[in-house]
């Protein structure tokens, strides 16, 4: 663009400027003046939203509205505008300057406020005139010279802004537990179909059970008869050496009888648990029931993966008669109890730098105070003081992931209140938890 | 006497022949054989009437099962005494066999020795 037409631009925007920056005087905000600097359309913007007109009227109402209030803000005469931006559309009707305006703030001799100015002018039949303005003084204005419902609205988008993220976490972590519980669910429905497949197929075990204890019961019955013809015969060498093998294979037969009748003992108890009925009190030898039910516990952890080694001390009441349970259930709560130890006891090994450290588990059985104890004590990491009410209500769990359900312990108040008895905690941290079961002594 | 033992599962047959060997032989003891509950009801109609006084039967069978069995027994022949073997030893089993009319009821795996004492009483009587 030529020279003298850019000169004339930069008059209108110097004129622009002092209308925006000086004082109101009648004088320069008559009609006549502000119509040689603003285009007959146009649009100026201040910093907040107040500060917006589109004609002579409001501009000189809000100047006046200014200078009150913005007593010692007010820029001073002699304002330097430094170019930043220049732009002339290429056919010479249209031009957009941008500045940074240096203004001496009254209050504070020397100090500097710095300004950005964004104009835009278009070339009319009278000359350049300014179409939009737009003023603003980002950072530097203090807080509180903010028109107060812009700086409440900033405070507000702010809280919004701080509810959200925290409604966002607290949502992601609703999330994040709403797939624990999925999992957990969808475990638990394959474990109970699992169930009703273990107890189909534990009544057919029983079958080839019949035959394997029948049958080795029996050819040990013939063994005898052989043995008793053998011995008939005069003796020798030949007559000894068949006593000797027969002597063997009784044996092994009795061998045979023996643990097909543990395996079938295994069975009863899997399907005392998978019929889920609710069974019958009935009396029962309760070191017998805890002593099975320890060693399926046991089996059990060992079977699965991450199984330890736990040395497991029965220190039973020999003297305690038979007890009036519900085998059923109470041999549910044993397994519960047990397991949860093995499992706090592996956490402690696994966390424990100590490679000495060697899992125990102590079952006691006894009377005290006339009532019937049971106690089950792991020397696992113990549990801290402030979840120990809540380790027995449902849900709460401390193990991580679908590990647990929070159910187990539960449930198991449950089962000892329903034998009138009672379940409590007691622990150490990095020592021993106990469980005592305490029931009514019929 | 004839007892009939009613089982799926063949090598019932060469169990009960062997623990019973000496019975069979020394006391009036005769064992019959069925493997299914149809075949258990074909042999007790072959006589009239029939000259088995006491039948052991197993529960789960394919086709018709032990309780059927049993109901079938007590409308058709209901002198003949009949018992049950199961490895369903659950008290819902166990109830429905005794309202159905069942002498004994017995669990598997067979304890012989409860088996051999019921028969000898009932050879008794």
């Amino acid at each position: 663009m030529k020279a003298t037409k850019i000169s004339e631009l930069d008059a209108v925007f110097e004129a622009a400027v002092k209308i925006i920056t000086e004082p109101y005087s009648r004088d320069m905000f008559t009609n006549a003046a502000l119509s040689k600097i603003f285009a007959p359309s146009f649009l100026v913007y201040g910093a907040s939203g107040e500060e917006i007109f589109m004609n002579f009227d409001d501009f000189r109402e809000l100047k006046k509205d200014l200078d009150k209030n913005k007593q010692g803000q007010q820029f001073n005469p002699g304002v330097e505008s430094i170019p930043v931006f220049r732009s002339y559309s290429p056919d010479g009707s249209t031009a957009l300057y941008v500045d940074e305006v240096q203004t001496r703030a009254g209050a504070t001799k020397g100090s500097t406020t710095a300004g950005r100015l964004s104009t835009v002018f278009n070339k009319t039949d009278m000359g350049w005139r300014v179409t939009h303005l737009h003023y603003s003084t980002p950072s530097k204005i203090p807080v509180k010279e903010k028109s107060s419902s812009l700086n409440n609205f900033e405070k507000r988008i702010a809280e919004m802004q701080q509810i959200i993220e925290e409604q966002s976490i607290a949502l992601n972590e609703a999330g994040k537990k709403q797939q624990a519980i999925r999992e957990q669910l969808i475990k638990q429905e394959k474990l109970a179909s699992l169930g009703q497949l273990t107890a189909g197929i534990a009544h057919e075990i029983k079958n080839p059970l019949n035959f394997i204890n029948n049958f080795s019961e029996l050819s040990a019955e013939f063994i005898e008869e052989i043995e008793e013809n053998v011995q008939k015969l005069s003796p020798s060498e030949v007559t000894e050496e068949i006593l000797g093998l027969l002597e063997d294979i009784k044996g092994n037969l009795n061998k045979i009888h023996h643990h097909g009748t543990r395996a079938d003992g295994i069975v009863k108890s899997m399907l005392l648990h998978s019929r889920g009925g609710s069974g019958k009190m009935e009396d029962v030898n309760l070191n017998e029931l805890i002593k099975e039910y320890i060693n399926l516990a046991f089996h059990g952890m060992r079977a699965n993966k991450n199984a330890i080694n736990v040395d497991i001390k029965l220190e039973t009441d020999k003297s305690l008669g038979p007890v009036k349970i519900n085998p059923e259930n109470f041999s549910r709560v044993i397994l519960n109890l047990c397991k949860n130890a093995f499992d706090a006891m592996r956490e402690k090994q696994q966390q424990t730098e100590n490679k000495t450290y060697l899992p125990q588990l102590v079952v006691r059985t006894g009377v005290k105070e006339n009532r019937i104890i049971v106690e089950i004590e792991d020397n696992g990491p113990g549990v801290p003081e402030e979840i120990r009410e809540k380790l027995m209500q449902p849900f709460f769990t401390t193990k991580k992931g679908t590990e647990g359900t929070g159910l187990g312990l539960s449930i198991s108040k449950d089962i000892i209140e329903s034998h009138g008895g009672e379940l409590e905690i007691d622990s150490e941290e990095g020592e021993f938890t106990r469980f005592t079961i305490k029931l009514k002594k019929t | 006497m004839k007892i009939l033992i009613v089982d799926d599962e063949r090598d019932v047959e060469m169990l009960f022949r062997q623990k019973f060997r000496k019975e069979t032989k020394n006391e009036n003891l005769e064992l019959m054989f069925a493997f299914s509950g149809n075949e258990a009801l074909e042999l007790l109609g072959a006589t009239d009437p029939p000259n088995v006084v006491y039948v052991f039967s197993d529960i789960n069978m394919p086709g018709m099962t032990g309780l059927e069995l049993l109901d079938n027994i007590k409308q058709r022949f209901p002198g003949i005494n009949v018992s049950m073997i199961s490895a369903y030893g659950d008290s819902e089993n166990h109830d429905k066999a005794m309202s159905s009319g069942a002498k004994e009821f017995f669990t598997k795996p067979i304890d012989f020795i409860s088996l051999k004492k019921e028969i000898r009483d009932f050879m008794a009587e």
